[in-house]
């Protein structure tokens, strides 16, 4: 069962990798104009159509798709994803240099989601339906409402501007540098964790597995974080999965608020210039990194809840 | 249907008020909201501009109800098409299933590994701004849940008796789809519609405020909060009027969704 169960992994794992390569070269078949003028610039308009075409040629944009497609696919396991429009550099350094600030501000931001979501989706299903309850409840409903380019704009503008305590410019050299960005981006996906938590938690507090644990005796702490929390956790890990995404998503614009030089700003500056092969090597990088975590995620919540394979594996 | 609990009848009133305001609000504004006036440049609030003047002297509050009208317009119409075209999907994966439902549910996996965000702001990048490559942009990131939802409910669903006597009647494959499991899927996908529509807001916002949405001289909030950033440390009533309205909406529309969601769980386990 086990080894059929790996095979297939490894079968959908390759069809995903096959449709996101697919989908980054259509990318470049969609951005409008043509891409000779576009990398010459200026330089195009004194060429004639006859030296323009001998260009289109030498790059390989006159071959049927497929060609170019299975050609693009070479290189790119080559560890070759073109130089960078704007820049003129390799498309690979620029986004080695840019990669360090956008994991920073996405594991701060992942700080202050944890720091801040389990203790309150905790608090919030043991006192559920109390005072406490109603107000984390309205705390969750502001932070869902909240669009977090605004809220990244007021707290500079308090904190920076009027209060004069935090730089109105991120860094990740410093921690005070660092604190309003990963606020910003983190506190908007707390909302959905202290919800699925306390959700979780409130269910699982019913289950029979909790009753047998307190008639053999075992005290309530124990009980609560070793048997209730690791059960609850598992969703909660699922979300995180789908949550890394969009935390990549978020620092683009949590970047462009703090005008820090990450891989968001990068993206966006590659977009707004159409740099195909710097879009390209992007999503790329961004499908394969969500790839892995959401595997990583998966054999997460297995080791939380072995059940998870036994159900599985009944299932067949 | 019950009649509903009052409260309720409180919440649909002011949702569907709020929503016609922002549709049809547009014909009503006292001023022009593309008329810039230099010589009234950053009025405060008076009688005359409720909610004053911008950097080019516009009407805010005339603004902010066009692009309360942009706003709601581009997310109605994401979600409508996401809907049409999820539901669609996941009504012939669901049904044929084999090679069809294969491909379409590797395309929908494929998919959801992206970041709506990123996609968003890539898809409307490429295409150049503008509502309509906005609400494409957005679509290509949403439509996959409605094709989930309904593939889900269509595959519980078209193993039950009436469905293969209607077969053995010889109704045709269409019309078993759509007059007997399309009802099915409805109230489920509406509720997901009615939840989705302050994130689309959100979104929407997030990408005119990006310079990839809603292009000038048209007002949106998320433009009207891009334009005035610059202006946020001498002038930051341009900046929080926007961005209240956008908080103020969001909500609004997602205390309405939530409740329908419950409304929706309520009558569903009454069946069960």
């Amino acid at each position: 069962m086990k080894k059929r169960g790996k095979l297939k992994s490894v079968v959908n794992a390759i069809i995903f990798f096959f449709l996101l390569s697919i989908i980054c070269f259509l990318v470049v078949q969609l951005v409008p104009g043509d891409p000779v003028r576009a990398r010459l610039g200026e330089a195009a308009a004194v060429m004639s159509k006859d030296e323009l075409n001998q260009l289109r040629d030498s790059y390989g944009l006159n071959d049927p798709i497929i060609i170019q497609y299975v050609k693009w696919l070479g290189s790119i396991f080559q560890g070759d994803f073109g130089k960078s429009l704007i820049s003129g550099q390799p498309v690979v350094l620029e986004i080695g240099r840019t990669i360090g600030t956008t994991l920073s501000l996405a594991l701060g931001a992942i700080i202050v989601m944890a720091v801040v979501s389990i203790p309150l989706g905790i608090v919030c299903a043991k006192c559920k339906d109390g005072l406490l309850d109603k107000i984390v409840n309205g705390f969750c409903m502001f932070f869902t409402a909240m669009p977090n380019f605004w809220l990244g704009l007021i707290l500079i503008q308090l904190f920076a501007v009027n209060l004069k305590v935090l730089p109105a410019i991120g860094s990740t050299s410093t921690l005070r540098g660092m604190l309003l960005p990963c606020f910003t981006l983190g506190v908007t996906f707390t909302p959905q964790y202290i919800k699925l938590l306390r959700q979780n938690i409130i269910e699982t507090l019913k289950k029979d597995f909790v009753r047998a644990a307190r008639a053999r005796g075992i005290s309530e702490i124990r009980i609560f974080f070793f048997h209730i929390l690791r059960d609850a956790f598992t969703p909660v890990l699922t979300l995180f999965g789908i949550s890394l995404g969009e935390l990549l998503g978020g620092a683009t614009i949590t970047e462009q608020i703090y005008t820090m030089k990450g891989l968001g700003m990068l993206s966006l500056d590659a977009i707004k210039h159409a740099d195909i092969y710097m879009i390209q090597a992007y999503l790329l990088l961004v499908g394969i990194c969500i790839f892995i975590s959401n595997a990583l995620v998966d054999a997460g919540c297995r080791v939380l809840n072995p059940a998870i394979d036994i159900k599985g594996a009944e299932k067949k | 249907m019950k009649k509903l609990a009052r409260k309720d009848r409180i919440y649909i009133i002011v949702f569907i008020s709020y929503l016609l305001l922002l549709i049809f609000g547009k014909y009503f504004t006292p001023y022009d909201p593309n008329q810039a006036d230099m010589t009234k440049m950053f009025a405060s609030f008076s009688a005359n501009h409720l909610l004053g003047t911008d950097n080019l002297g516009r009407d805010v509050f005339s603004r902010i109800i066009a692009g309360g009208h942009t706003s709601v317009f581009t997310s109605l119409m994401v979600i409508l098409i996401s809907l049409v075209t999820g539901v669609a999907l996941g009504l012939i994966s669901g049904y044929f299933g084999g090679a069809i439902d294969w491909i379409i549910m590797r395309m929908v996996d494929t998919c959801m590994v992206f970041p709506a965000t990123i996609i968003a702001i890539i898809v409307s990048g490429i295409l150049g701004g503008g509502t309509w490559n906005v609400i494409i942009s957005i679509v290509c990131v949403k439509w996959f849940q409605y094709c989930r939802v309904s593939r889900s409910i269509i595959v519980a669903e078209k193993e039950k008796e009436y469905v293969m006597s209607a077969k053995l009647d010889g109704m045709k494959s269409h019309s078993i789809m759509f007059k007997h499991l399309l009802p099915f899927v409805t109230s489920n996908v509406m509720t997901l519609a009615v939840v989705d529509i302050g994130r689309v807001v959100l979104t929407v916002a997030s990408l005119s405020y990006l310079g990839f949405g809603i292009q000038l001289p048209n007002a949106e909030w998320g433009l009207m909060l891009n334009e005035g950033k610059q202006f946020f440390s001498t002038h930051p009533i341009i900046m929080i009027v926007p961005g209240v309205t956008i908080f103020m909406s969001v909500m609004i529309f997602n205390f309405f969704g939530s409740r329908i969601q419950q409304m929706v769980d309520v009558e569903n386990k009454k069946e069960d």
